[in-house]
């Protein structure tokens, strides 16, 4: 039976090929701006995801559009009941 | 009224006291306004003296309000021109509305900048006394391209400063794309669709495609600001960069969709003979200077660098500072060295 290996990888920031990104300058910073950004960087570069996002954005302008402008329909229904209006007024 | 517009609205504050706050943080350098149309002014900065040595035309970000080149006493471009003897001038594009849909490069440059550039020679006091001087013209970011179109058809032997300006973002000896470079080509963002569906490409949008590039520099300028809260100095200076950082413009449809097909798709300025907006801008011959940021994400090194090698006719002087997109301006270093380098030393 073979052996199994269990890697355990207990410092991950020591180890930064891993990431194929240069250490963080600042060593003493919280926050890991630079694999933080690179992680997010790969992620978001991806032609599928900028597609999904693309589509996303358009769909939601659309919707947008839709929903709080006017269509024309309701400028020719406003006109027609302006109308109708004015002209039973005028008959009163 | 759209909704983004009307926010914009609500969020300016003109009078009462978040008004007279922005004033006293900001502290503006007083202006004049000489030429209004359709939101596009001409500020004019009068020169300290009443023989100025010379004359700047800023073209400012068409994304942004031009006072990041005005940020406070101590960090102000304008008011360090004014110190060393220059007239300044100002483009302000204002905020676009549902009218400016429509305005495409082009129409942009013949119809309003062109015309507002003549009215500026007409009321410049240098221009007067020196009549065959050449203006020094300065564009920071986005507006650096418009200076470029502009200079190209009206003044090719102009002296340039390109600040932070997106020459030529697909340069080849880029390692690859950016983020932004990925996310602009990709077909699929089709800006003119959207400038035609809303008139103009809301802040909002922009805005967010800008802090999503690196969504965790927003948490470390909160942490920054935070820290530094105690000193009033560096405060300030925060706050100054939050306000201006969140005071965005919205950007006319067809005027943004041009300028991403221009420069980001199509890569006008490298075609051998550009035509169109860009005819004229390869036979620019005057001096050139271009400020780059070594850690710019907006605006990456070799696509700022690029005017070295796309203007053979002019005499292109790059200035490399480390920093990011504004810190590069901004930073005390650029202003110690680099901005008396760029404006004073040639007086």
């Amino acid at each position: 039976m073979p052996d199994i290996v269990i890697k355990i990888w207990t410092r991950p920031q020591a180890r930064p090929q891993h990431f194929h990104m240069r250490p963080s300058k600042k060593s003493s910073d919280p926050i890991p701006t630079e694999k933080l950004d690179l992680l997010w960087q790969t992620w978001a570069k991806q032609p599928d995801r900028i597609e999904l996002a693309a589509r996303v954005l358009h769909w939601s302008v659309n919707t947008w559009f839709a929903t709080l402008r006017p269509r024309p329909q309701f400028h020719q229904w406003l006109a027609r009941e302006m109308k109708r209006r004015l002209e039973s007024s005028s008959e009163s | 009224m759209s909704a983004v517009t009307l926010f914009e609205k609500l969020t300016t504050p003109k009078f009462g006291a978040l008004a007279r706050w922005n004033r006293e943080l900001l502290q503006p350098t007083p202006f004049s306004v000489i030429h209004q149309h359709h939101g596009l002014q001409v500020r004019h900065y009068q020169a300290w003296s009443s023989t100025p040595k010379a004359r700047a035309l800023i073209f400012p970000s068409l994304i942004n309000r031009p006072y990041v080149l005005d940020l406070g006493r101590g960090r102000s471009l304008i008011r360090a021109l004014l110190g060393w003897g220059y007239e300044v001038q100002l483009f302000d594009w204002g905020r676009p509305g549902e009218f400016d849909a429509d305005l495409g490069l082009e129409h942009f440059l013949e119809d309003r900048l062109l015309p507002a550039w003549q009215i500026a020679d007409a009321e410049s006091r240098y221009l007067h006394l020196h009549p065959d001087a050449p203006p020094h013209l300065i564009g920071h970011c986005l507006g650096g391209v418009l200076a470029l179109l502009a200079a190209g058809r009206r003044a090719p032997h102009a002296r340039l400063t390109l600040i932070t300006t997106p020459v030529d973002p697909m340069a080849e000896n880029s390692d690859q794309d950016t983020l932004l470079q990925a996310w602009a080509k990709h077909p699929s963002f089709d800006f003119r669709q959207l400038g035609r569906q809303l008139a103009t490409i809301p802040w909002p949008i922009l805005q967010a495609s800008f802090q999503l590039l690196r969504p965790v520099a927003q948490l470390q300028r909160w942490r920054h600001g935070l820290q530094t809260w105690s000193d009033p100095a560096q405060r300030d200076a925060w706050l100054q960069m939050e306000v201006w950082a969140n005071d965005a413009v919205s950007v006319p449809g067809e005027l943004m969709a041009d300028l991403i097909e221009n420069v980001y798709r199509d890569r006008s300025l490298t075609k051998p003979h550009p035509t169109g907006s860009w005819r004229g801008v390869r036979q620019l011959r005057g001096e050139i200077h271009a400020l780059i940021a070594q850690d710019d994400h907006i605006v990456p090194e070799s696509c700022a660098s690029a005017v070295e090698r796309l203007l053979p006719l002019a005499n292109v002087h790059l200035h490399r500072v480390r920093g990011g997109h504004l810190g590069a301006l901004l930073s005390r270093r650029s202003r110690s060295e680099v901005w008396p380098r760029i404006w004073a030393t040639e007086l």
